[in-house]
């Protein structure tokens, strides 16, 4: 396909071209309440153009292979008609030259597996759920997603490479009286069905929180030290710092370009943050990106200094940085963003004993519940504990943190000397054409402690 | 052999759903030409009941092949149902949300419009790094099922959105305008836009505690988000709604009145029937505070022992393409208006917020009507804005702080949701008071 991509490319009166297109086979089965509620098959395809003349861009999706070549001139043709506008000029930065197919191997290929066999294993998770006193309602999805993507521009690149992911999220819903709460199971994020399976103690574990959590009263709003758990910590790096690392936000927001300049001190000494595509077989793990440069681990913050930031080509010319390979669409309908890949905070040296013997009033606060990023951003945790006297209380519902993204970087104190990373994790970032959700990404961290946060809740 | 033909002969029920969009986007960074896009995508989700199991497949058209029979082959394992696809439908469809002149705009057109605009606010705001966006987009929808259903309607939309950036940083005045057809952009609306630009020469902390609060009609999603995933026939029939059991009681204000009217002529995403071919058809939801149903799809609606109140959507907060099967939503919510205009409301406020935007609701426990949200907005003191809003978390209960709102506005704003492709109306409303705290 990448030649036929190639070939679609040819005399195109253009400075640069590029065009993609993805092919992807899906399985998705979804059970609810003791009853299956969706089980199908998908096989979306797109393409996608893009066109630089005199430093004007213009960019077109469309839908099938044959049309690629219309679509191409047409994308073109704007683009020259844009320059004649007098546009902000956009620059791409050098790539080398890379042509070349990646493909995807695994051990326990869920392609291999029955659909049958799929839905037993939700079904036997869900069972465990639906046997819980006060749960109400419960949501088990299976999905895996097999992709081919090709890409080719007009420098010569020319690459195909294959995506393999599998998953199953779990929703349980319970409720005691008025009082209505999630617990939540998430396994996979990789080609390996084998990550699926013997997972019954973790759901077991999250089902107990649940229980815990129905009889709990929400958090007493305020600004609070707290200790974050791993997954928490994870979606707070992602959320807080990994977005704002995104050049393309950064360009955007002249407060950012400032205060994220390179060396900037962002964070307290203890603090260290990566960004790496090239960990084996994770959720924001691959190859090449979307616009073929090769994937490579990027640090974003050394001992609290602002150490890199994630790159297209666009935005690496911009700001005069070096390419990252972090550019994707969440497939090829859409135009290709600045994305985070595996986005994690480096182990530190603190206990997690230690960190909760140091706060006299506050949280530990745990899991991820999603959030929002920007300078001001805000995430979910899944459950919290009131912290007294250097001592684990009771379990509260509802507290939703949020914070400035410097104020809480620089009053990170304490970094734990465990780590643990997201099996499942997804995101969504605007785009012209709506937000692209991706489940290609992922985040992890060890626990930490931040020394004052505000926790959004009831009053005492 | 169509597709719903070849499917009646396996002996299968089944619905086509299909969607074709097209578009055109330019986009002005601060100021300047940044952007020129295309879009030209179609797409095809096919449902099939055999045996009374219901599977699903998706594809980018009709002729792909395999369609059918990975359709076949996952109701094989799916879902028991006793519903059947809609039928012939009793509204004829309509073209109630398309204008044709909006599929004629070119790419020059729109750069036309956005430059023309960003002019006229450089013109009061001399060097202003005006953020601009405008889109014209437009398709066809249809629906059609074995058991008679065959309906098609035409959309379209003409989006700008505007950024013009406060003095101080720290973001900016947004607005935005949605209407089906191209329509001049009025003074007063960018003089608005303008002014409250002017209102963010600092940032401003407000106490924390419980203060009044005026949402604005973008922020009141805080409302119909909530009242989505309690309302909708999901967590209705299963019990999880805490709704479930609450029709006929008063559950907000008695100065709250909903209906949902998704045939608004004129209106964007204006519609005649939803994502499964059911009619939609006007009804009030909640009157005066008090509940009067719920929103359901086929396959809720058996759940419930009831009929659909078309109120299906192949789109959902976390993802928006139509591969993901229909589940109820509010396809046009109106909030009804009230007396006094909002700027008299907000001239009562001795201390609050007015909040023009929350962010996080996605991650709040909407089912227990729980949220707790980063607000962007002004802090108000003394009936005026004093600054913009940093840091400011509002926190609370939906079912406890819309029960007591002190006013809503006259006035009512378009409040669409391009992700969902939804619109509706709502005006500001005045929270007697919610949890506000500053980080």
């Amino acid at each position: 396909m990448r030649q036929r991509l190639r070939a679609a490319l040819e005399g195109l009166n253009v400075d640069y071209a590029d065009i993609r297109f993805d092919e992807e086979r899906k399985t998705e089965i979804t059970l609810g309440n003791g009853r299956v509620e969706k089980m199908a098959v998908f096989s979306p395809r797109g393409g996608h153009v893009r066109a630089y003349v005199n430093g004007a861009k213009a960019i077109a999706s469309f839908s099938r292979l044959e049309d690629a070549r219309g679509a191409a001139e047409r994308t073109a043709a704007a683009a020259r008609a844009a320059a004649a506008h007098g546009n902000r000029p956009v620059r791409l930065a050098e790539a080398p030259v890379v042509d070349r197919e990646f493909a995807v191997f695994t051990a326990h290929d869920p392609r291999s597996i029955s659909l049958r066999e799929k839905h037993d294993l939700l079904r036997d998770y869900e069972a465990l759920a639906t046997a819980v006193p006060d749960v109400v309602m419960t949501q088990f999805m299976y999905a895996d997603s097999y992709a081919q993507r090709a890409f080719a521009n007009t420098q010569g690149t020319a690459v195909s490479h294959e995506h393999l992911i599998s998953h199953i999220l779990g929703v349980v819903v319970g409720r005691r009286g008025d009082a209505v709460r999630r617990a939540y199971f998430a396994v996979g994020g990789s080609s390996d069905f084998g990550r699926l399976v013997n997972r019954e103690e973790m759901l077991r574990e999250s089902l107990a929180t649940l229980d815990e959590l129905l009889s709990a009263k929400p958090a007493v709003a305020g600004v609070y030290p707290v200790v974050v758990d791993p997954y928490g910590a994870g979606v707070f790096i992602h959320e807080a710092f990994g977005h704002t690392s995104e050049a393309d936000l950064v360009l955007h927001e002249p407060v950012l370009r400032e205060r994220l300049a390179l060396g900037a001190e962002i964070g307290s000494t203890i603090l260290n943050v990566v960004d790496d595509p090239t960990l084996p077989d994770r959720g924001g793990s691959y190859s090449v990106d979307d616009e073929g440069v090769l994937g490579r681990r990027t640090r974003l913050i050394t001992a609290g200094k602002v150490a890199g930031r994630l790159h297209s080509r666009e935005t690496a010319a911009a700001l005069g940085e070096p390419i990252t390979g972090n550019c994707r669409a969440s497939d090829a309908g859409f135009e290709p963003l600045v994305r985070m890949s595996n986005t994690i905070i480096e182990s530190g040296t603190s206990s997690l004993d230690e960190m909760i013997a140091s706060i006299d009033d506050g949280y530990y606060v745990a899991g991820g519940a999603g959030g929002q990023g920007g300078i001001d951003f805000t995430f979910g945790a899944r459950w919290a504990r009131r912290i007294r006297g250097g001592k684990l209380g009771e379990m509260v519902s509802d507290a939703n943190l949020s914070g400035n993204l410097f104020r809480t970087l620089k009053g990170i104190s304490m970094v734990g000397d465990d780590q643990l990373l997201f099996e499942y994790f997804d995101c969504g970032k605007g785009s012209f054409d709506g937000v692209q959700m991706t489940t290609r990404i992922c985040a992890g961290a060890p626990h930490i402690k931040i020394d004052n946060i505000t926790v959004g809740g009831v009053s005492e | 052999m169509t597709l719903i033909d070849r499917a009646s002969k396996a002996g299968h029920q089944a619905e086509v759903y299909r969607i074709r969009r097209k578009a055109v986007h330019v986009r002005l960074h601060e100021g300047e030409l940044s952007l020129v896009a295309h879009r030209d995508r179609s797409a095809c989700a096919l449902r099939v009941i055999h045996d009374g199991r219901l599977g699903a497949s998706f594809a980018e058209s009709p002729s792909q092949d395999g369609l059918l029979e990975d359709a076949s082959a996952a109701a094989r394992f799916g879902q028991g149902v006793s519903f059947a696809f809609a039928s012939a439908l009793s509204l004829a469809a309509s073209d109630a949300g398309f204008n044709p002149k909006t599929a004629d705009l070119t790419a020059g057109d729109l750069i036309d419009v956005a430059v023309g605009v960003r002019d006229r606010i450089t013109a009061s705001v001399p060097g202003a790094a005006v953020n601009l966006v405008c889109e014209a987009a437009s398709g066809e929808r249809s629906v059609e099922t074995t058991e008679g259903a065959a309906a098609e309607e035409a959309f379209s939309r003409v989006t700008l959105g505007v950024e013009v950036p406060f003095a101080a940083g720290g973001g900016g005045a947004a607005g935005r305008r949605i209407s089906v057809g191209p329509e001049e952009v009025p003074d007063a609306w960018l003089e608005e836009l303008i002014e409250r630009s002017s209102w963010g020469a600092a940032p401003s902390v407000p106490s924390t505690g419980r203060l009044p609060v005026l949402l604005s009609p973008y922020a009141s999603s805080l409302l119909t988000q909530t009242l989505a995933a309690c309302l909708g026939s999901g967590s209705v029939s299963k019990g999880a709604s805490p709704l479930a059991e609450k029709v006929g009681q008063q559950i907000l204000s008695e100065r709250l009145t909903m209906r949902e009217d998704p045939t608004h002529a004129g209106h964007p995403y204006a519609r005649a029937f939803d994502d499964e071919g059911v009619a939609v058809k006007p009804r009030t939801v909640i009157e005066n505070g008090v509940l009067q149903g719920f929103l359901t799809d086929l396959a809720g609606a058996e759940d419930l022992g009831t009929s659909s109140t078309g109120n299906a959507l192949r789109r959902t907060m976390f993802s928006q393409k139509i591969e993901d099967a229909p589940v109820p939503n509010w396809l046009g919510a109106i909030i009804e208006p009230g007396e006094q205009p909002w700027r008299e409301l907000m001239a009562g406020i001795e201390e609050g917020i007015l909040v023009t935007r929350t962010a996080g609701l996605h991650s709040c426990n909407l089912l227990q009507g729980q949220y707790a949200v980063q607000a962007s907005g002004f802090h108000i003191r003394d009936g005026q804005p004093i600054g913009y809003l940093e840091r400011v978390m509002l926190a609370g209960n939906v079912f406890e702080d819309f029960r007591a709102v002190r006013a809503v506005s006259r006035e009512q704003e378009v409040t669409a949701d391009a992700e969902m492709e939804v619109a509706g109306l709502a005006p500001y409303i005045l929270l007697d008071s919610a949890q506000v705290t500053v980080g």
